[in-house]
């Protein structure tokens, strides 16, 4: 889409890494998932809090001694560490505190806390890898989630969102059965873009399934605004310069007469202009094809949040009702926001109409207060476990054309924030320094399908800096450095099948080894 | 009216190592006024220029803006300029006074002949038809961003909003409750049934007080606005979200203004009980003023006929309102709208 803001070499560099065409289709590895869910945490969380990353020695140096948050319990010490699960090859497995009671994982009292269990209570460590010590390149927040989203930290995309990637790779393959191939449901602090990728895969804002009627139907009965205009004819699509591209377009006569009008000033200025009116006529092209499928109907159709009621979970027994609440103390703090986005997410994952969504967590973690690091260790577990029940949602789901295969073996979620937050440290007093302040290093959770689980994958020096880790360059080479947000990206991508030449990223980038199955 | 706004700014900017310093050229003059011409174009875009480059130095026809945006805005227009007819080229009516549509002369006010009389220019009409016989081919089409070169942008969301209310007739109160004196000042309570959008930033009041219907602010950030508040930048691109929005904007604020009582701004020569058996000729006429006033531009007749063939009638089998819906909403979507 923004190809015509880009300037001349990044657009032939663009176009000779294949990203300004869709993805060809090829044979992707047996494994590889066909969707992607990127699940944004505002503000910048502190991942040692959930996956304990380092030695368990360096609990005492690192985290502070046990002690509540709004009656939450927080932190902990290296005797209450457990592995997840045995450990997968020479990688540290997921290691967490047991905050849960082993008796009874409901149980709220008397210092227990069920945070953290629901990756125990669906079994997902098989399915789960954590890469630690990543350096997203800046402490903006502006930036640094450009960098998570892409790879490259700059105030503007510099290169497309893996999300947008993903979703230009899988079009070729899913072009006439998922009309909304990259969908935003919510974009707390930033839209991921397809910076200078097509039309169709630049995101689609679908914030709630209430927002659905009014933006994509074509429903006399719902928009009066159709009355008399709904009528569609399929035609063969063609391009903005009328070149056939072999698939069929059902549109309106409105619709076919404002097709035809990008072509006609084709040629007329620069390279650039003309990349404009290509991008507008996919796009219309997208808008005809999302509403000739009645998108609404079928998501209004969907259930999103099923398994997490019809199975409530038992250690969610000390919660509120809703699938994704959580509670702090009696009452000091009800999570009871999230269902609407987390429901959008899931019915767009599970109804496969999309290749690719985008949501984020509404809770800002951007504290910048005393009490940051209770906080973030808190919430930030409690968050975690909503993550867990989200794939643990999937996992119970069928996987659509797939026999004997979840939606979490068919989908890769990558949970990531935009950076960490300033680690504590020891104090000459005998207690801790609870600096609150952005840290560029952080952790992304990658889980679902083609993903080598139970493992951590990098780490952190006591200082919360990262630390060297195996990589594989886009060259081939092996190498061994501090993973960068790029790397994170492309084990993403390679995750899901892409090889090295089938992306770009500005800057150079590798794959984080030991993250990606075989 | 949007295309009446004459822009009068000079752009102080000396010709690449010509100019010791910052001058301030006169009133007309193009940036590069001073500099030797590159060429016979750049001649007369420099002859011309003491007449037509006050109003056409910025803004959306910034033909005088360099030698790149005079060549592609209008040199090579054959809309403008045509080799094989220089009499009847526009460029050549409108400095005549004599060109069809709403803006038969250029400049306004005094016909060119008057510049010419007095010296103002010095460039005659022959010889500038002499120039178009002659007309060099044109030379590559630059394939790269240049700041030379005429370019486009889309339209911001705020300016989508503003503007497509004022060339409907359409205004706040169409959308949003005014029964209460003081609904200014207040959360907006928004009609039922209307597709209202609205930026967050603009809407009245404190503490959680903006649009009832929120997702009239969603729809403002899906058409590209910015939410200033929480961080979020404008999106300069014109993605699906944004034309999946305005899509659905079009046909519901068409309707709306056609249904406004006393509302000319969509059907000025004609009414809903006109229809194309009888009156194919005021229907045409209404398309042309339609599409002058939405696009800028005076449709050529092949555009009307178009429109009129390919959108009216056959949507005005199902009703007047759905076929002038259609047409108005065709408007909205087109490349010139998007990028007025």
């Amino acid at each position: 889409m923004l190809k015509w803001a880009l300037g001349a070499g990044q657009v032939a560099l663009l176009d000779r890494f294949g990203m300004l065409r869709s993805g060809v289709a090829h044979a992707a590895p047996a494994d590889a998932p066909s969707r992607l869910c990127v699940i944004y945490v505002p503000g910048g969380f502190r991942p040692q809090y959930h996956f304990w990353p380092m030695e368990d020695a360096d609990v005492e140096a690192c985290v502070p001694a046990p002690s509540s948050f709004a009656g939450e319990p927080i932190f902990f010490r290296k005797e209450q560490l457990v592995d997840l699960g045995p450990a997968n090859g020479p990688y540290k497995p997921l290691r967490v505190w047991q905050s849960w009671d082993p008796a009874n994982p409901a149980n709220r009292s008397n210092g227990f806390t069920p945070a953290m269990y629901g990756f125990t209570h669906f079994g997902l460590a098989d399915q789960v890898a954590v890469l630690h010590g990543v350096d997203q390149g800046t402490a903006d927040h502006g930036s640094a989630f450009v960098s998570a989203m892409c790879g490259v930290a700059s105030p503007d995309f510099r290169a497309p969102a893996l999300h947008a990637v993903a979703a230009n790779y899988l079009h070729a393959k899913y072009a006439s059965t998922r009309p909304l191939p990259f969908v935003v449901v919510t974009n707390d602090r930033g839209t991921p873009v397809a910076q200078g990728l097509p039309s169709h895969a630049a995101p689609v804002r679908v914030p709630s399934i209430e927002a659905l009627t009014p933006q994509m139907s074509d429903d006399p009965m719902k928009n009066p605004w159709w009355t008399g205009l709904d009528a569609r004819t399929a035609r063969p699509e063609v391009n903005a310069k009328g070149e056939p591209l072999g698939t069929m377009l059902q549109t309106t006569a409105l619709e076919q007469h404002s097709l035809a009008q990008p072509g006609k000033y084709l040629g007329r200025s620069t390279a650039n202009v003309d990349g404009f009116l290509e991008s507008l006529h996919g796009s219309l092209r997208g808008v005809s094809r999302v509403l000739a499928a009645d998108v609404v109907s079928v998501l209004e159709a969907q259930k999103g949040i099923d398994a997490l009621i019809t199975n409530r979970p038992a250690y969610l027994a000390n919660y509120l009702n809703q699938p994704f609440s959580y509670t702090f103390g009696l009452a000091n703090f009800h999570m009871t926001t999230l269902e609407p986005r987390l429901d959008m997410a899931l019915r767009l994952l599970k109804s496969d109409l999309t290749s690719a969504v985008h949501v984020s967590l509404n809770l800002d973690f951007d504290t910048h207060s005393g009490l940051g690091h209770g906080f973030s260790c808190a919430h930030g577990r409690a968050q975690m476990d909503l993550v867990a029940r989200f794939l643990g949602e999937l996992k119970s789901t069928p996987a659509p054309g797939l026999p004997g295969k979840t939606m979490l073996d068919d989908t890769l979620v990558v949970v990531l924030s935009e950076f960490g937050r300033s680690w504590a440290s020891p104090s000459s007093a005998g207690g801790f320094n609870l600096p609150d302040d952005h840290h560029p290093y952080t952790s992304v959770l990658f889980a679902g399908g083609n993903v080598a689980g139970n493992r951590m994958v990098g780490s952190y020096d006591r200082r919360g800096f990262g630390v060297p880790a195996e990589l594989v360059e886009e060259n081939g080479q092996a190498s061994q450095r501090v993973p960068r947000s790029a790397d994170a990206v492309t084990t993403a991508m390679r995750i899901m099948g892409l090889e090295f030449h089938e992306f770009f990223i500005p800057g150079g980038y590798g794959e984080v080894v030991g993250l990606r199955k075989g | 009216m949007r295309a009446l706004l004459c822009c009068t700014l000079v752009v102080l900017v000396g010709c690449e190592g010509k100019l010791g310093g910052p001058t301030t050229p006169p009133p007309g003059a193009t940036a590069d006024a001073g500099c030797p011409p590159e060429g016979k174009n750049d001649e007369i875009r420099q002859a011309l220029a003491p007449a037509c480059a006050s109003c056409h130095l910025t803004g959306n026809k910034p033909y005088f803006a360099s030698l790149e945006a005079f060549e592609n805005g209008l040199v090579y227009d054959p809309k403008w300029v045509n080799k094989d007819d220089p009499a009847g080229s526009a460029l050549i009516k409108l400095l005549q006074g004599l060109n069809p549509g709403s803006y038969p002369q250029m400049p306004p006010g005094e016909p060119y002949s008057a510049y010419v009389n007095d010296g103002r220019v010095k460039l005659t009409l022959d010889e500038l038809q002499a120039w178009i016989r002659e007309l060099p081919e044109r030379g590559a089409i630059n394939d790269g961003p240049s700041p030379s070169a005429f370019t486009v942008r889309r339209l911001r969301a705020d300016e989508m909003i503003l503007s497509l209310m004022d060339q409907l007739g359409l205004s706040q109160e169409d959308f949003v409750d005014t029964s209460r004196p003081t609904w200014r000042d207040e959360e907006y309570t928004v009609r039922g049934g209307r597709l209202f959008v609205w930026p967050t930033d603009w809407a009245p009041g404190i503490s959680q007080q903006y649009v009832s219907d929120k997702r009239a602010t969603e729809r403002y950030e899906t058409l590209g606005g910015a939410v200033v508040l929480q961080g979020r930048k404008k999106d300069l691109t014109l993605g699906p979200s944004s034309l999946q929005t305005l899509v659905q904007m079009s046909q519901a604020w068409c309707r709306l203004a056609i249904e406004k009582q006393g509302n000319t701004a969509v059907l000025r020569s004609v009414t809903l009980a006109d229809k194309s058996a009888t009156k194919s000729v005021e229907i045409k006429q209404n398309i042309a003023q339609l599409s002058l006033r939405m696009l800028g531009d005076v449709p050529s007749e092949a555009d009307v006929t178009e429109l009129y063939e390919q959108v009216y009638l056959p949507l005005e089998a199902n009703s007047t309102k759905t076929a002038w819906t259609g047409v108005c909403a065709a408007l909205v979507r087109h490349p010139k709208w998007l990028s007025y």
